[in-house]
C-alpha cells in the first residue's frame, strides 16, 4: 500500500510517500524557520499562510522522486493533531480534497504518534516495548511504547519544552531565533562547572518536568554577572551556555533512568529535535553503556517535524482497515493515551 | 462551460456547479460547518449538473477577502480536488462575488463592505461591464468604515459592513443590501470569460486575497 503522510502541525510542511513493501520512497521538507525567526517566534497565522503555499508543490516533488504518477496512491495520512489549529486545517482540508478526487480512503494522525514510530523507519528498529525521550521545541515527554497504538505517558513538561527553553536562553543571550544550536556550540567552549543550576524536579518522585524556572535562573544570572567588558561577556556567556546546558542534559537523564526503572525496560529511543544536541547524546550513551541500555536514535531527519512519519504512522492504521470519517479536522490538543491499536478505530 | 465553484470566504458556504446552462447551487448557513459540510455538498450539485469531478474544465473559488482560517478551508480543498483530478482553477474576488450576485440590473455601481472584524471592513467600488458583468473598479482594501471612499453618482451599498458599523461611515449610503454574501453562482458567472480567455492557473497558485497582511509584530530583539 502506498500512502501520501502530509505534516503541517507547526513551522515545517512535511510530505513523503511510504510503501508497505518498498519502504519510504520520497521524503521532502520545507522549513519555515527563516520565516519566523523575523519575529522572535512562531507566528501561527504566518504559519498557516505558509503551509498553502507550499504543500501541492512539495506533493509535487515526491511524486517527481518516487517517480510515480498521483493514480498509484492508495490512501493518504495527514497530521491531524495537536498542534496549531489553523495549520493542521490547512494541512487537513488538502489531504480531504486530494483523497476525495483520488477516491481513496483517509486517515488523521497523531503528530506524537508519528514521533514515537519514526525509529522504526530506520534499518535497525527497536523492539516493543520501549521507553521513549520525546524532546523538541514543542514537546518534552517520557512514553512508554508498549506496541503500535499503545502508548503510556509515563511524564511531561508541566511548562516549557526542553527545546523552547534552550531557544528562550539563547534569545536572553542574544543568539538569535532559533538559537538552541547555536546555545549549543557556545556551550562548547565553556565550563559547565563555573555557575551552579538548578536539577528542576530531579528531587522529588515522578517523571514530569519543568524547565522555565531553569530559563529564569539563567535570565537573573546574566544579568547579575553581565558586564561592560565584550570580552568578558563572552566568557561568562559560554559558561552559562554551558552550565545550562548540562542542567538539561542531566536532568532528563535522571528521569530516562527513572522511567527505564520504573517501566523494567532497558530500551531508551530519542525523538525530537533537541535529540539532536551533542551533549545530550554523549551524555545518555555513557549512561547507556553503564546500565546495558539498548538506545536508539533516529537519523535527524526523523527526528523533527517530517512528513515520512506520518506516512508510517498512516499507512500502519491504513493497512488494518482504519479509515477517517471525522471529515477535515485540527485538534490543538489530543492526548496520546486516546489512541488504539491500528484498526480498532 | 463545465465549472465547480466554492466560496468560504463568509458565514455561509456556498457551493454551485455548472454544466451549460445547468446551474446547481447549495448553501450552508451554520457556523463552523464549512469543513464538515463542504464535500457532501459539492458532490450534491455536482450530481444535479450530471457532472463528476473529472469532467469540469476548471474549478473557480472565491478567494476572499474574509475569514482566514475559512478561506484556506475553502481554497485547501479545490487545491486538492483540481490537484487530484487534473484540472486547472480561477480565483475570484469574493468581493466582487457579492455585487454579481446581489446587483439589481438597474443600477451599474456597487460599493461592497464586508465585516472584517476589528473595526474594520473589506471593502471594494465594483462596476457593471458592457457584457452586464460586474468588475472591480480598483483593488480591495480593508479600513475602518469612516475611511471607506464611496463613489461618486448613484450606486447601491452591498454587505454586512453596513450593517455591522452602521453610524461608523463617513455618510448614510441611499441604497442599502446587508443581508448579502459571495454567492458561489456568482463566482461562477465571473469565472466563465476567464475560462474562456485563458485564464487560468494551477492548483498550486490558488490562495487567498488576504488584503488584511498587517498580523504580526517583528520582535525588536532581534
Amino acid at each position: 500500500m502506498l500512502t501520501l503522510g502530509i505534516e503541517s502541525s507547526c513551522d515545517e510542511t512535511g510530505v513523503a510517500l511510504y510503501d508497505s513493501q518498498r519502504g519510504l520512497l520520497a521524503d521532502v521538507l520545507y522549513s519555515q524557520v527563516a520565516l519566523h525567526s523575523e519575529y522572535g517566534g512562531v507566528v501561527p497565522e504566518l504559519a498557516s499562510r505558509d503551509h498553502l503555499r507550499k504543500t501541492l508543490p512539495l506533493i509535487n516533488e515526491c511524486m517527481h522522486q518516487a517517480d510515480l504518477p498521483l493514480a498509484a496512491i492508495d490512501g493518504i495520512a495527514v497530521t491531524e493533531g495537536p498542534g496549531l489549529i489553523g495549520a493542521l486545517l490547512v494541512g487537513s482540508s488538502i489531504a480531504h480534497g486530494l483523497a476525495h478526487a483520488l477516491k481513496v480512503p483517509i486517515i488523521g494522525v497523531h503528530h506524537m504518534e508519528g514521533h514515537l514510530l519514526a525509529p522504526m523507519l530506520e534499518n535497525n528498529p527497536p523492539e516493543f516495548p520501549f521507553v521513549a525521550l520525546l524532546v523538541s521545541g514543542g514537546h518534552t515527554m517520557l512514553v512508554e511504547v508498549r506496541a503500535v497504538g499503545e502508548y503510556y505517558l509515563l511524564g511531561e513538561t508541566l511548562d516549557d519544552a526542553a527545546g523552547e527553553a534552550f531557544d528562550k536562553t539563547a534569545k536572553l543571550l542574544g543568539l538569535g531565533y532559533p538559537g538552541g544550536p547555536a546555545l549549543a556550540k557556545l556551550a562548547t567552549s565553556g565550563n559547565s562547572d563555573r555557575y551552579k543550576f538548578p536539577r528542576p524536579m530531579t528531587n522529588r518522585p515522578g517523571l514530569d518536568f519543568s524547565f522555565s524556572g531553569l530559563k529564569t535562573h539563567t535570565r537573573t544570572l546574566w544579568q547579575k554577572l553581565a558586564t561592560d567588558n565584550q570580552q568578558e561577556n563572552a566568557a561568562i556567556k559560554a559558561d552559562i551556555a554551558a552550565g545550562f546546558e548540562h542542567a538539561v542534559a542531566q536532568t532528563l537523564l535522571i528521569k530516562c533512568r527513572r522511567a527505564l526503572q520504573q517501566t523494567n525496560c532497558p530500551r531508551l529511543v530519542i525523538a525530537g529535535g533537541v535529540g539532536a544536541n551533542q551533549y545530550l547524546r554523549e551524555t545518555l550513551l555513557a549512561e547507556a553503556d553503564k546500565q546495558n541500555w539498548e538506545i536508539y536514535y533516529p537519523r535527524l531527519a526523523f527526528c523533527t517535524d517530517n512528513g515520512a512519519m506520518i506516512a508510517y504512522a498512516g499507512n500502519l492504521r491504513l493497512l488494518a482497515g482504519q479509515t477517517d470519517n471525522t471529515g477535515i479536522r485540527g485538534l490543538p490538543r489530543w492526548p496520546l493515551e486516546q489512541l488504539n491499536p491500528p484498526g480498532q478505530q | 462551460m463545465k465549472l465547480l465553484a466554492i466560496d468560504t470566504s463568509s458565514a455561509v458556504l456556498s457551493v454551485a456547479a455548472c454544466n451549460g446552462e445547468k446551474v446547481a447551487e447549495r448553501l450552508e448557513t451554520t457556523p463552523r460547518q464549512h469543513a464538515e459540510m463542504i464535500f457532501e455538498l459539492c458532490d450534491q450539485v455536482l450530481a444535479e449538473c450530471g457532472l463528476s469531478l473529472t469532467e469540469l474544465d476548471a474549478i473557480t473559488c472565491g478567494v476572499g477577502p474574509g475569514s482566514f482560517t475559512s478561506l484556506r478551508i475553502g481554497l485547501g480543498v479545490a487545491q486538492g480536488l483540481a490537484f487530484g483530478a487534473g484540472l486547472p482553477v480561477i480565483s475570484i474576488s469574493s468581493l466582487l462575488a457579492v455585487a454579481q450576485g446581489a446587483m439589481p440590473v438597474t443600477v451599474n455601481t456597487a460599493l461592497v463592505c464586508m465585516d472584517a472584524r476589528m473595526g474594520e471592513v473589506y471593502s471594494a467600488i465594483c462596476q457593471r461591464d458592457s457584457n452586464g458583468r460586474m468588475q472591480l473598479h480598483e483593488e480591495e482594501r480593508v479600513c475602518a468604515p469612516v475611511a471607506v471612499d464611496f463613489p461618486a453618482g448613484e450606486f447601491i451599498a452591498l454587505g454586512n459592513g453596513f450593517t455591522e458599523y452602521a453610524d461608523s461611515f463617513s455618510r448614510h449610503p441611499e441604497y442599502l443590501l446587508s443581508d448579502c454574501w459571495p454567492q458561489a453562482s456568482a463566482v461562477l458567472e465571473l469565472a466563465k470569460p476567464q475560462l474562456a480567455a485563458g485564464n487560468t492557473i494551477t492548483p498550486d497558485l490558488l490562495l487567498p486575497k488576504y488584503v488584511r497582511n498587517k498580523v504580526a509584530h517583528k520582535s525588536k530583539a532581534k
